[in-house]
């Protein structure tokens, strides 16, 4: 069959998406509605739906993508996941003395998981008749996450040494009497730590899954720099300290107003003062819950445009021009929506999410001719249902 | 009738497209208008199922794939030669199936939520060795002790003479090992708790408020209602199968699904514990009659508590004296929204069921 092409290369085309809410909710609610009859069983089925419904309504080029998911891989899959998930539940919770080894485990399955994960859904997601791949063994994962944990752990370890050896220790001791104790630290230290290591953990974590990826014959690169994440979470870092000293000043105003020093004088009976411990404590809620959306919203944003801005597949290039305060805005609306209406407005928030994203996203394509399909071995769904279980946000 | 679908084709070998219009046959065969090749039956051609309006794709043996937006033409072709269509699609059209649908689906939720999950979650209780309420007991009391309690600071003499009155209380047929803890409560004030291993933890506070010995007695009556009932087992599993529950309507584990459930759940579960709270009054009052106690004790000991469980130890003397003034004045007060913030039944309802019982 001799191609041909309509568009001269390279071409530059805005990404669609071209689902809408009312469609969407009629099939939400017939798989809600299959999966609580059969008891969870439709899930896989209806999982397999709303992933269709998804990457068929998102067209770039004149072209749609296509999910081709199994339901029965997905069942099984979702059926070892929430095994390993009780598991893990239970021993969190019962098992306090094992805590160090659960988080261990938890920590070793991690670099399973994101190679499982990511092998499914990319195996399974194919456009204009070619699919994706992902050519990672574990243990390409397990090498490429050794170095930053190790480094974490290395200088946790040095940093509790030199807390340990200091003066600033047996201060401590002394001041706070039986209360203190050197394991408290532990954690603190440990968490400090390891966020300098954050951005460079996700970075490694991003290069890692666009570089082993493929379209057809065309293999993935990733041309973002570390750097890139680590400015993204240092401004990440001042906007959030900024906007709570500002979310405090403004509480410690409104307290004042409706009378905090009558309570700090003693008067807990009067009702002014417990309107005065009431309404900055739900200002306080709301004012996070606010900020952190946008917060939140600028992460995302930011992450996503860095990523697709960096990844190169062959010829074809992705382009993302997400806005923080946008992705807020839809998280604060979508959520209050959501709350307000009972989850019936699901459909309808994700929709919007999707046409936001869809919106902001552009291909470019130098060539398609090149790229040719390559057989590809089957994958189990095992991984990227322990994914969803565990709330691992690693695909692109 | 023959029937022309407008699309594109993908030859599977290179990542281009070429606009193409299939030629269907209404004896099932499909072949293409511009390129010379053999028609090809419809039962050896896979089609995708129909969802929504996304462009379905027809995959041919030999790899190439056809893609469409025209989604009434193929459905057309597939009943023409009698080629299944989706019935999960004729479902999703549905509008008067969706709305049977929503109906269906918040009626099974809310009876699953009122009646199905607490009976079923207690039928699995019931069957559950008592060892399993000593796991959920495991490290617990470390666990307070380490975050919230400090050691109790009440003479000796106090706590053995109420760790007696405590055996006493204990039900003689019990099979669980029932002990009783003092710790100063901290910034939890006057208050009394049950673990699910027998463990009942009593602060000094409260103590120190209580001015008759049956008042402390009412409230570890209470205590052990909720051990004899296996509260704690009942309500890990009650909100275990409202997770599940909660996952089967949103569908999937994603990070928008869990902040939607938030609020309902919460609500659902304080309805379970008010529910827990009622029983063990229910047990509280039993026993006490039973014994002969004046149930008025409880209903006397909760109204202070209500007012001076948070008050500081020093002037925590001051506030039961401040109360009983208060009390033979007049009757006391009780705010409206504590009412619903609060995870106790409204103390006032709880309070009026044991001065009516006398």
């Amino acid at each position: 069959m001799s191609s041909t092409e309509n568009l001269p290369f390279p071409v530059w085309a805005e990404f669609k998406f071209e689902g809408t809410a009312s469609e969407y909710f009629m099939i939400w609610i017939v798989n809600v509605l299959l999966t609580i009859a059969t008891l969870g069983i439709y899930s896989a089925w209806a999982k397999v739906r709303t992933e269709s419904y998804f990457y068929g309504n998102t067209m770039v080029n004149g072209s749609s993508f296509r999910y081709t998911g199994e339901p029965l891989k997905i069942l099984k899959g979702r059926i070892y996941s929430v095994l390993v998930f009780t598991l893990f539940w239970i021993l969190f919770n019962y098992y306090p003395a094992m805590l160090i080894w659960t988080l261990l485990a938890a920590c070793l399955m991690f670099p399973f998981v994101v190679v499982a994960s990511t092998s499914f859904r990319l195996r399974n997601s194919m456009y204009r008749n070619i699919r994706f791949r992902f050519d990672a063994g574990y243990l390409d994962a397990y090498k490429t996450l050794l170095l930053p944990l190790g480094l974490i752990v290395g200088f946790t370890a040095l940093v509790y040494a030199i807390f340990s050896a200091s003066d600033m220790a047996s201060a401590m001791e002394a001041i706070e009497d039986a209360e203190f104790q050197r394991e408290d630290m532990f954690f603190s230290i440990f968490f400090l730590s390891a966020l300098p290591f954050i951005p460079y953990l996700i970075y490694l974590l991003r290069r890692f899954v666009v570089d082993h990826m493929h379209y057809g014959s065309a293999q993935g690169d990733f041309v973002a720099s570390a750097w890139d994440f680590y400015k993204v979470y240092l401004k990440l870092f001042v906007l959030s300290f900024g906007l709570m000293f500002v979310i405090g000043i403004i509480i410690a105003i409104v307290g004042a107003a409706f009378g905090l020093e009558e309570l700090a004088e003693g008067n807990v009976d009067s009702k002014a003062a417990a309107a005065a411990m009431v309404a900055p404590m739900i200002l306080m809620v709301v004012a996070i819950y606010g900020v952190g959306f946008y917060l939140l919203g600028y992460l995302n944003s930011r992450l996503t445009n860095i990523t697709f801005n960096g990844v190169e597949i062959g010829p074809l290039l992705l382009h993302s021009t997400l806005r923080g305060r946008d992705l807020g805005n839809l998280y604060l609306t979508n959520t209050i929506a959501v709350l307000f209406s009972l989850g019936l407005l699901v459909p309808w928030a994700k929709i919007r999410m999707a046409k936001y994203k869809a919106s902001r996203t552009e291909f470019l394509a130098k060539d398609m001719a090149s790229i040719e399909s390559i057989a590809q071995p089957d994958q189990s769904a095992i991984g990227e249902e322990l994914g969803d279980m565990f709330d691992l946000d690693i695909g692109l | 009738m023959t029937l022309r679908i407008v699309g594109k084709l993908y030859s599977g070998r290179s990542a281009l497209a070429e606009d193409a219009v299939a030629v269907c046959s209404n004896s099932g065969y499909i072949s293409f208008e511009s390129t010379v090749g053999e028609s090809v039956k419809f039962s050896d051609v896979r089609i995708s199922e129909r969802v929504g309006d996304i462009p379905r794709t027809m995959t041919f043996p030999d790899g190439v794939m056809f893609e469409t937006s025209d989604n009434d033409q193929v459905d057309r072709w597939l009943d023409q030669c009698g080629g299944r269509t989706s019935w999960r699609h004729r479902l999703e059209r549905s509008a008067s199936f969706a709305g049977v649908a929503l109906v269906v689906t918040a009626l099974v939720v809310l009876i699953s939520a009122k009646w199905g999950i607490p009976a079923f979650s207690d039928y699995i209780a019931d069957r559950l060795p008592p060892e399993v309420d000593a796991v959920i007991a495991a490290g617990a009391l470390e666990a307070l002790d380490e975050g919230v309690f400090e050691p109790s600071k009440l003479p000796e003499t106090d706590q053995d003479g109420i760790r007696e009155r405590f055996q006493q209380l204990v039900p003689a047929n019990a099979k669980t090992n029932f002990q009783i803890f003092f710790r100063s409560g901290g910034f939890i004030g006057a208050n009394a708790f049950a673990l699910p291993d027998g463990s009942v933890v009593v602060t000094d506070e409260l103590v120190v408020i209580s001015t008759h010995p049956d008042e402390l007695g009412s409230i570890l009556l209470h205590e052990i209602g909720h051990v004899v009932h296996r509260h704690s087992l009942r309500q890990v599993i009650r909100h275990s199968w409202l997770a599940v529950l909660g996952l089967l309507i949103i569908g999937d584990v994603s990070s928008a699904g869990t902040l939607v459930l938030a609020l309902p759940s919460v609500l659902v579960q304080s309805a379970y514990s008010r529910e827990f709270e009622s029983e063990a009054d229910d047990y509280a009052l039993e026993r006490m009659r039973d014994i002969g106690l004046d149930p008025i004790h409880f209903a006397t000991f909760m109204e202070r508590i209500e007012r001076c469980a948070f008050e500081e130890e020093e002037t925590l003397p001051e506030c039961v004296r401040a109360h009983a003034e208060d009390e033979a004045q007049a009757g006391t007060k009780t705010g409206g929204w504590l009412k619903y913030l609060s995870t106790h039944p409204a103390n006032a309802e709880r309070i009026a069921r044991f001065k009516t019982s006398q």
